[in-house]
């Protein structure tokens, strides 16, 4: 009985499309390319411009994509969204099959603070080294300050590269937030959206509402047998340690070498 | 009837004629040009900034003023990959992304004469 009542007999959906699942791979990609060697123009210029068009290719896929990536899908009002970080928390919550409410609020702020630091960061290009898309057109002197932000009796001078750093330090907070809040998912739900986002197939209950606006699939064969193994907690952690290790990694070393025949425009 | 050596001092005058006249390297905004797209100003700048990282190049020219050799010195270090420290952290300091001499030579006289 109990176990009926935590974990309801499970069937897999197609849940997310390629554009998504590919999207989503190269967000991690350009975005391990562009954080970890930050000092690596213009590999961090290119991947950011990469990150900025499929942030707003992203948002417009948000409005006509298929059910699973649109907003209205996810996007929850606040009294939901509020009890499900509770019922998370302290109690038992209902499964989804898109984002949850939780994921579904990040997905939209992720999406602003890329989109954020893409502009501050055109603006820092154009400033500091006259390239990018706005040329000259933004004043040299606003690289390093723009105002003088007053904290007690001292006066700091903020210029567009501190708010570069600030706003993409807020971005690399919420990356990390997104991945602890996948992990707390699969712990939650005995679920696995890593091998969602891979596959495209989500596990959803029998009973969703929504499972009528998906087609039924087999359960994904990947990592299958680790996670009976091991668990889907446990599997998620180590498919998450053998991306990046055996993927992100060697492609961000090989882009980083790349970097010294790249010019800049 | 033109005779050799007047063919060759003919040839040697117009020579030395276009060396006396020749215009510099490249033109200011050519050379910055080769410069941003080897992302020089992303950490220095022509004069004095506090918003770089790097030295200017004003402090770098003044700082090896004097010293032997500095056009080769200057080469080196514009086309070879070698190491800077910024902030405490040992960064690449990369070569300029491009083979041509003329703009290596640009560059480097450009460095030299702020």
């Amino acid at each position: 009985m109990s176990d009926r009542v935590f974990f309801p007999k499970r069937i897999y959906l197609k849940v997310w499309d390629p554009i998504v699942r590919i999207g989503h791979w190269a967000m991690v990609l350009c975005f391990a390319s562009l954080y970890f060697p930050s000092d690596k123009f213009p590999l961090h210029t290119y991947a950011a411009y990469i990150i900025m068009a499929y942030m707003i290719f992203r948002i417009v896929w948000g409005f006509i994509g298929p059910r699973s990536v649109r907003f209205t899908t996810f996007l929850k009002g606040p009294s939901e969204t509020i009890r499900y970080g509770r019922d998370s928390l302290v109690g038992q919550t209902r499964h989804t099959i898109s984002h949850n409410p939780l994921g579904g609020w990040m997905i939209l702020w992720l999406i602003i603070s890329m989109l954020l630091t893409g502009a501050l960061g055109v603006m820092v290009y154009s400033a500091g080294q006259e390239l990018g898309p706005l040329g000259n057109s933004v004043p040299a002197a606003w690289e390093g300050e723009i105002f003088l932000l007053s904290v007690f009796q001292y006066s700091v001078p903020v210029g567009l590269k501190d708010l570069h750093h600030w706003s993409g330090n807020l971005a690399a907070s919420l990356v990390t937030l997104h991945v602890i809040g996948n992990l707390w998912t699969t712990a939650l739900h005995r679920s696995q959206p890593i091998v969602g986002m891979i596959t495209g197939v989500k596990d959803a209950e029998q009973d969703d509402p929504e499972r009528h606006y998906y087609r039924e699939v087999p359960a994904p064969r990947l990592a299958g047998a680790l996670s009976r193994s091991v668990g889907p907690a446990i599997s998620e952690v180590i498919l998450i340690i053998v991306i990046l290790t055996c993927l992100v990694w060697p492609l961000v070393e090989l882009l980083t070498w790349l970097n010294q025949f790249m010019p800049a425009f | 009837m033109i005779r050799i050596p007047q063919i060759f001092l003919t040839l040697s005058a117009l020579l030395s004629c276009q060396i006396c006249l020749a215009s510099p390297l490249l033109t200011d905004d050519q050379v910055k040009a080769v410069m941003r797209k080897s992302n020089c100003f992303k950490c220095h700048s022509e004069t004095e900034n506090k918003a770089k990282d790097a030295p200017s190049f004003q402090e770098i020219n003044a700082d090896v003023k004097g010293r032997p050799n500095i056009e080769q010195r200057f080469t080196r270090r514009v086309t070879t990959r070698t190491k800077a420290e910024v902030k405490n952290k040992e960064l690449d300091h990369e070569p300029l992304k491009t083979k041509d001499d003329t703009e290596i030579r640009a560059v480097v006289r450009w460095i030299m004469s702020r």
